[in-house]
């Protein structure tokens, strides 16, 4: 009797649910994976907390990606406007005059040179520090926040750089905060103060709630003139760690908007639920099975000084013949569906100007895999059934994080593909606090990752060939003729004078196949129609949010 | 004349007879197809290991290359195999009377079918964990092709169950030329083991039509020989994980409960200690040190498992001490070994094995869990667990892959708890 | 209250703050030696590697472990747990955000579950060997059979995904805030469906089987034959004079569940995207977040074991036999 009781009250429970979930007008909801925790852009550590601090936070200026031609260009922000001097080296920024933060202080060119003595400050501990990397130092080497960041007058500010190079407007295009809430607090303490949790800020929205691992609800912040307030009531970031849930929530109306779509989901979206458009994004993520080209015990034995080829990995010929031997056809097809492009090296399509179109992919060829392997002196003398050399049997560990369905998936593929060519992989899953850390020791001789690339590109951090400097140079890929053309590049003032260089680039990586490079992914964006106003998502979902309007409600 | 009370009744026993029958009968009819359909392999199978045999006393250095697990576990399948056909035939064809004479002849036999509870939760407990055995054992010859082949993706991904793809013909190993007339016989027999069916005159690369009972997985592999292997690997780390942690918490749970005083409270200290973290994160944390092969994953299933066997162990022990025959042996001066050889362990057995069966449960669950999240039996290798960590991934969109996992894993706990619950009741009574 | 009573009482509360520390201490030590890094997730290229090392420095993660085991351990006496690594933010701050959350929870399940039990309990002793006795009997073994983390997929799939009736995750609707009073509980209550089933189900089979087996003892004893003899109905029997005597024991049994039931809100949790703190549990494991991670496993194991005890106490004043052992 009382479970009947239950279950009538469950099926009651069920039916009178639904009235609550869409959104009312105003509001606009966004899906997001995990939770943000800092409000402050100097602890912002991933993607989603950018986005977020970029709408509470004033910007200098804003960035604005222009896809016809690939390149980025910037629109004022804090700065109404702003000329270069001594030769590109100087940059001088006229401030709005009348903005001020959300206690209404206003905003002066010290808040600007505080955010930049932070971004310095080792005890700070800002994700930020290669932000003034290109800045002047004094003459024994030291760099003076004081004096490379200058104010003139309360309004005007001026960046000396050492020299000018490509990503100058990017790399002090962060946001800004504001110095009368930070100057007094002990540099260490800013990490876990509380007044991250409750920020200031200048932009068109300020922060309303932030409920641990549930949602964070933007709303206009009143003041703003960096442009204007924000046309919605609300803009809420409801945190839906599952993927299917998040697609749900789109389908059924709960959220209006969410990133990361993938092939399989887009079928159904556009089946289930005529309201929500999609909207393809830049191809900016590429996979890839990465190999260790140079010997992982010399180098964790010498402590990093001796650099020898790996065993198996270091002959290019070895690798063509890996590449060859998996079919990164297929995979593109089944994983990245039709919008994905097969990728031949480390420059994304969307850069069109810089990338190298006369590139193919290596073909899918099993046969002249085993042939070439054999060439390189790899038989099976033993009859186990795998290759093996001078006693050295071709086996390796493929490392794969962990909790990423589709890297595991693409790794069993992988595995068999090459035990086909009689090579033995054995995979490993690992979970990305052990893998990232491990990786960039070098300590892995193959795996499987992913890398988001960049708007402004960065081609030294992951393929120069000090590896002592270039830490991300996971792959520890070395070649003097890709050393010259990077040199070359950072002499340049402008990139769009250096597309030739990084073709050529291109071209060496393709030969040299340090790694299999399987795909570039082009995720999408889902959105409801009920926003309206939404123009540029190819940098951030919200990157307009303030311009947004909600249609008014209809029947639904 | 006949007696017309005879009639009816002789008429009724056929049916009657056919009815209590009909459960050997279909099985040996099922399992008669299956030897029909599986005779290549089976043949492979039992010629195989003569070769093997043969080779061994001529070129043992060259027999022992071609060994491999694979080939030992196919050896015990093919050999089982016919051992269960003949059992079952015999059951369901010879004559009631030859039955039960066979029966009470063999005295162990006899003596073990009426000391256990006879009811029907009883037989259908025994019945399923039968089932699963003997797939776990069979695994070889049941399995409908290599649980490895992956096929195109473009055409396997994902097939759900029992509908139609066009799969191209896999590459298909070459039986090389051994060096004697053995040694191709053995290869060309591995190559038949391998890929289930005797390898083609020629390789071609025609597409044929397949059929995918419970559908693939989503790198194109079939999802019910990945199950009828998973049985087999599942099983196998469940009952000697169990064998290890019921041998480390017995003898932890008899030193504590024999010791008494500060050992004992010590012991179950540490005992409390690590019931109370957390046991998923125990498990993990093993896993971490001692790395995730079959054998190291047996192991961190034993150090994470055998608590509570030690705690019902001291409890029992506790208990029986103070019981009169104990008591009465130890005045009569017996020595403390003899005490626990004679008296405290055949008492305290049927509770161990009680606590055993569902420590079997337990660990299955564990592995399952484990796999659930990745830190299980590592790929290819297929576990009920790994594949429901699989399947979390197209949950939606292919629900094949949880169920089927899924459903065997339940029918095999349901099975455990269905024996483990009979027996208690039997014992206590 | 006797004397011998309160002296148990004290020898268990003792016993279950050894516990406690040597739980905690496990987990510090366990957590330490697994490989990881708590700042994986910052390593970005715009970070120079010697700031992770000052990183390190400021968390005192460079120090050897045992000397990082006694201070954590000074200042854990002092009710300081430090703050998390990955979110910046005090422990005891995100341990209460979540911890309601989870008690809300867990308490659902365990009465849903209580409710299951005693039910299916008292409906298959009505008659013995019944058909309902049987047909109970058989769909317990089933359910407690069900793995949670296999049960809890198939709700999901089936009843939010594919039946969309119920919500797949979060414990609010989006509009909550402008929802009140009963609207709101409902609101609750919907999310909180399917998360307490996954473990109400299995968790009911279990008190169940357990119920049904003292009830049946309870009901051969003298006192139920004398009612029953006075010509009491047996429904009446049952439930005022059996089903108290019986509930003594399912006391300890609570106990028991509600550390089973902590140990499956990671599981649930997670899955169900419940912000609670078996979820935040997870997370912490999964980031290194040592701090989060102590802060959250003593939190939880001092629940268990506090209700473990309470449940023994509690069995101890109602059932007077058990008071000199």
């Amino acid at each position: 009797m009382l479970t009947a009781f239950v279950c009538g009250a469950v099926l009651a429970l069920s039916g009178c649910g639904q009235k609550t979930a869409a959104p009312p007008a105003g509001t606009v909801v966004i899906g997001i994976p995990t939770d943000v925790n800092a409000f402050n852009p100097l602890f912002a550590t991933d993607v989603m907390a950018e986005e977020i601090n970029e709408l509470i936070f004033p910007m200098l200026v804003n960035s604005e990606f222009d896809t016809t031609t690939g390149t980025l260009t910037y629109t004022p922000g804090l700065a109404r406007s702003w000329e270069w001097r001594s030769n590109g080296a100087d940059l001088v920024f006229h401030l709005h005059r009348n903005a001020c933060w959300s206690d209404s202080v206003r905003i002066s060119a010290r808040d600007v040179q505080f955010t930049f003595e932070l971004c310095a400050d080792p005890d700070v501990e800002s994700v930020w520090q290669n932000a003034v990397e290109g800045l002047r130092r004094t003459a024994d080497g030291m760099l003076d926040v004081r004096s490379a960041v200058q104010i003139l007058d309360d309004s005007t500010v001026v960046f000396h750089f050492s020299k000018a190079y490509p990503g100058q407007l990017f790399d002090v295009g962060i946001p800004v905060i504001p110095e009368h809430i930070f100057a007094a607090m002990p540099r260490s303490e800013l990490r876990s103060h509380p007044v991250n949790q409750a920020p200031i800020g200048a932009g068109p929205f300020r922060l309303i709630r932030h409920t641990t691992m549930q949602e964070i609800v933007l709303g206009p912040n009143p003041l703003s003139v960096l442009p204007f307030p924000s046309h919605l009531q609300r803009l809420v970031f409801r945190v839906v760690p599952d993927h299917r849930s998040r697609i749900l929530q789109l389908i059924s109306g709960e959220i209006d908007m969410m990133s990361g779509i993938e092939p399989d989901d887009a079928t159904q979206i556009s089946r289930e639920a005529p309201d929500v458009q999609l909207i393809p994004t830049a191809p900016r993520r590429y996979h890839f099975i990465g190999w260790n080209n140079i010997d992982p015990a010399a180098w964790a034995e010498s402590h990093g000084t001796v650099v020898r080829p790996h065993p198996l990995f270091g002959s290019v010929r070895v690798r063509q013949a890996l590449t060859m031997a998996v079919n990164r056809a297929d995979l593109t097809r089944a994983f990245a569906g039709r919008d994905g492009i097969e990728a031949v090296g480390p420059v994304s399509p969307m850069f069109r100007a810089a990338y190298n179109d006369s590139l193919r992919p290596l073909p899918y060829d099993p046969a002249r895999a085993a042939a070439l392997l054999t060439e390189e002196g790899w038989t099976d003398s033993d009859g186990d059934g795998i290759l093996d050399r001078r006693g050295v049997r071709f086996s390796f560990i493929l490392k794969v994080p962990s909790g990423n369905g589709m890297w595991s998936e693409i790794a069993t593929v992988v595995q068999k593909q090459l035990r086909d060519i009689h090579v033995d992989a054995r995979i490993e899953f690992v979970e990305r606090s052990v893998f990232w850390p491990d990786l960039l020791a070098k300590k892995y001789d193959a795996w499987i990752a992913g890398f988001e690339v960049p708007l402004e590109m960065r081609l030294d951090d992951m393929w120069g060939s000090d590896l002592q400097k270039n830490p991300f140079n996971v792959l520890s890929y070395r070649q003097p003729a890709v050393d010259r053309l990077l040199k070359h590049l950072r002499t340049l003032r402008t990139s769009i004078g250096g597309a030739a260089d990084i073709r050529a680039i291109q071209t060496l990586i393709a030969e040299d196949q340090p790694c299999t490079f399987l795909f570039w992914e082009r995720g999408m964006i889902g959105l409801s129609r009920r926003v309206r106003g939404v123009h540029s998502t190819v940098l951030a979902m919200t990157h307009d949010a303030w311009n947004w309007e909600t249609a008014p409600a209809s029947g639904r | 004349m006949a007696d017309p009370a005879m009639i009816p009744a002789s008429t009724e026993r056929l049916p009657g007879r056919l009815l209590r029958r009909s459960g050997p009968i279909l099985i040996s009819v099922i399992l008669w197809a299956l030897t029909i359909d599986r005779a290549d392999i089976l043949v492979a199978g039992i010629r195989s290991f003569g070769v093997s045999m043969a080779l061994f006393m001529t070129a043992p250095a060259k027999a022992w290359a071609m060994m491999s697990t694979a080939l030992t576990e196919a050896w015990i399948a093919c050999a089982f195999w016919p051992v269960i056909l003949a059992v079952f035939t015999a059951v369901a064809v010879l004559p009631e009377e030859v039955r039960g004479n066979l029966r009470t002849r063999i005295a162990p036999v006899e003596r073990l079918v009426t000391s256990l509870p006879r009811n029907p939760r009883w037989t259908a407990g025994v019945w399923l964990l039968a089932f699963f055995v003997f797939v776990a054992i069979e695994a070889p010859i049941l399995v409908t092709t290599d649980p490895l082949t992956q096929g195109d993706l473009g055409t396997t991904r994902l097939v759900p169950p029992l509908s139609a793809t066009t799969v191209a013909d896999r590459q298909i190993p070459e039986a090389g030329p051994g060096s004697s007339g053995l040694e191709t016989m053995l290869a060309r027999d591995l190559v038949t083991l391998r890929i289930r069916s005797a390898p083609p005159e020629r390789s071609g690369n025609a597409d044929h039509p397949m059929v995918f009972l419970l559908g693939t997985d989503s790198v194109g592999r079939d999802v019910l020989s990945r199950v009828i292997v998973g049985t087999r690997v599942s099983l196998m780390i469940g009952i000697l994980a169990t064998v290890g942690a019921l041998l480390l918490g017995s003898l932890i749970g008899f030193v504590a409960g024999l010791a008494g005083r500060w050992p004992d409270s010590i012991l179950m200290w540490i005992v409390d200690v690590f019931l109370s973290i957390p046991s998923l994160f125990l498990v993990i944390t093993f896993a971490f040190f001692l790395g995730n092969s079959v054998a190291q994953l047996i192991l961190v299933l034993v150090l994470s498992g055998w608590m509570g066997v030690a705690r019902i162990v001291r409890g029992e022990v506790l208990h029986l001490r103070r019981r009169e025959f104990v008591l009465a042996a130890r005045l009569f001066g017996q020595r403390s070994g003899t005490i626990i050889r004679r008296h405290l362990l055949p008492n305290v057995l049927p509770t161990i094995l009680t606590a055993a069966i569902l420590q079997v449960s337990d660990t299955i669950l564990a592995e399952a869990a484990l796999g659930f999240l990745g830190y299980g039996v590592q790929p290819p290798v297929p576990s009920w667990g790994n594949m429901l960590g699989e399947a979390v991934a197209h949950l939606e969109t292919a629900w094949w892959l949880a169920v089927f996992p899924g459903l065997c894993l339940v029918t095999l706990l349901i099975s455990l708890h269905l024996l483990a619950d009979e027996l208690q009741q039997e014992w206590k009574a | 209250m006797t004397r011998s009573l309160s002296m148990t009482i004290l020898r268990r509360v003792l016993m279950a703050v050894l516990i406690v520390f040597g739980m905690a201490s496990a987990v510090f030590w366990i957590a330490r030696l697994l490989p990881g890094d708590p700042f994986a997730f910052r390593i970005t290229p715009g970070m120079s590697p010697a700031t992770l090392e000052t990183l390190r420095h400021t968390y005192g993660l460079d120090r050897p472990i045992a000397e990082q085991y006694f201070t954590w351990l000074r200042s854990a006496l002092s009710g300081d747990l430090g703050v998390s690594l990955t979110t910046n933010r005090p422990v005891l701050d995100l341990i209460g955000e979540t911890l309601p959350n989870t008690i809300l929870l867990g308490t659902a399940t365990l009465i849903l579950q209580f409710l299951f039990g005693i039910t299916a309990a008292v409906a298959s002793v009505r008659h013995p060997r019944g058909r309902l006795d049987r047909f109970i009997g058989g769909g317990t073994v089933v359910m407690y059979s069900v793995p949670n983390f296999w049960l809890g997929t198939l709700l999901l799939v089936v009843f939010a995904f594919h039946l969309n009736l119920f919500p797949a995750s979060q414990m609010h609707s989006v509009g909550f805030r402008r929802l009140s009073g009963l609207p709101a509980t409902l609101d609750v209550l919907w999310h909180l469906t399917l998360p307490a089933l996954t473990f109400a189900i299995p968790g009911g089979a279990r008190v169940a089987r357990f119920l049904r087996a003292t009830l049946h003892d309870v009901l051969q004893e003298p006192f139920i034959l004398n009612a029953t003899g006075y010509g009491l109905s047996r429904g009446r029997v049952l439930l005022r004079y059996a089903l108290p005597n019986a509930l003594t024991p399912v006391i300890s049994v609570a106990g028991i569940e509600t550390g089973i039931l902590l140990t499956g809100t990671l599981v649930t949790e997670t899955l169900f995207a419940w912000p609670g703190m078996g979820r935040l549990t997870v997370s912490a494991v999964l980031a290194r977040d040592y701090p989060l991670l102590m802060g959250t496993t003593i939190v939880s194991g001092c629940i268990v074991i506090a209700a473990n005890l309470a449940a023994d106490i509690l069995h101890r004043v109602i059932n007077p036999r058990l008071r000199t052992e």
